[in-house]
């Protein structure tokens, strides 16, 4: 599948096929163009799907772009505090 | 008095075994029940929900989920629903189940529920066959969400647990051009009708965790990018003093 032709809907090609890979099915990655850098920003699950999301981008996207993976992982901490609702 | 721990879009994958579970080991002491709001998976398939009812197993409360749009992805919903079941945890769709516990009856109302967006910007039931089924959905959901709710008159406290956000409160620092595919205020409006203590929900994971329905009904988005805990808790009703004879 090729990139489309015009940069300003690189970003939201990119979403999609994210949102698509049936390894990936990342719908909460935001996908920034700038220039030739390619932002990815959320929250993914595992430090493995985090890479995955970044090595996948790369592939897609044309040459001259650099992806910046600013992807972070959960942080599946226990609860300090309850919040009482009575 | 009855406490919740709740979490939503935890989206279990083969890879991820070990990830939730290693933060469940201490539940039994601050909960009384864990409510997941949906999108159990990643892509709902049958192998991945295997790993999920792994992650909760040993959990030692009751688990309650209703299943999000990840986990329809598949198209394998009767299976991962029979998955679930067969590993203890209660599958709500439409209906409603009762959790007893620390002298009170908690009931629990559950849908994954819809988009369709909220009052003022939402899309109606109207013109294209997609149109008409896409709200037409949310409608019945809707529906169905009251009837259960409705269905549970008699318990202590009532929670509406789902995967779609009811208000636009709890979508703050979501794009606003995604509202509608986020949410419906027919799921608000059915809580209010029905009434209820809490709504739970998740899918929204750059949402905040705190909203009201229009009938002022405490809303909270416990999505796990949004609480960024293992799960949150919430305790509903004064803590009851023991009077020994």
């Amino acid at each position: 599948m090729q990139p489309p032709d015009q940069p300003e809907y690189l970003g939201g090609w990119i979403s999609e096929r994210l949102a698509e890979d049936g390894d990936l099915h990342e719908l909460g990655i935001t996908v920034r163009v700038a220039g030739t850098s390619v932002f990815l920003s959320g929250v993914v699950g595992t430090e493995a799907r985090r890479d995955l999301v970044g090595a996948r981008a790369g592939e897609l996207v044309p040459g001259g772009y650099r992806v910046c993976n600013e992807v972070t992982v959960a942080s599946y901490a226990e609860p300090v505090e309850q919040e009482s609702l009575a | 008095m009855i406490r919740i721990a709740a979490v939503g879009d935890v989206h279990v994958g083969k890879d991820s075994r070990g990830v939730l579970s290693a933060s469940l080991g201490h539940l039994r002491e601050a909960a009384d029940v864990l409510l997941f709001a949906g999108d159990l998976t990643r892509c709902g398939s049958v192998e991945e929900m295997r790993v999920f009812v792994d992650e909760v197993r040993d959990v030692g409360v009751p688990v309650v989920a209703v299943l999000g749009n990840h986990d329809h992805h598949a198209g394998q919903v009767p299976e991962v629903v029979r998955v679930l079941r067969d590993g203890g945890v209660t599958v709500l769709e439409g209906s409603a189940t009762t959790v007893e516990a620390g002298g009170c009856r908690l009931g629990i109302a559950g849908t994954k529920g819809f988009g369709g967006g909220f009052a003022g910007a939402c899309g109606s039931d109207f013109g294209e066959a997609e149109m008409k089924a896409f709200v037409g959905h949310t409608k019945h959901v809707a529906e169905r969400l009251c009837h259960a709710l409705a269905s549970l008159e008699g318990c202590d406290h009532r929670v509406a647990l789902m995967h779609y956000a009811p208000v636009p409160d709890t979508l703050a620092g979501e794009r606003l051009e995604i509202y509608p595919f986020l949410g419906s205020y027919l799921l608000a409006e059915a809580v209010d009708s029905a009434g209820a203590d809490l709504v739970l929900h998740g899918h929204a994971h750059a949402g905040t965790e705190k909203g009201v329905t229009a009938g002022g009904i405490h809303v909270r988005n416990v999505a796990q990018p949004v609480i960024r805990q293992a799960y949150a808790l919430y305790c509903l009703g004064e803590a009851r003093t023991l009077v020994s004879a």
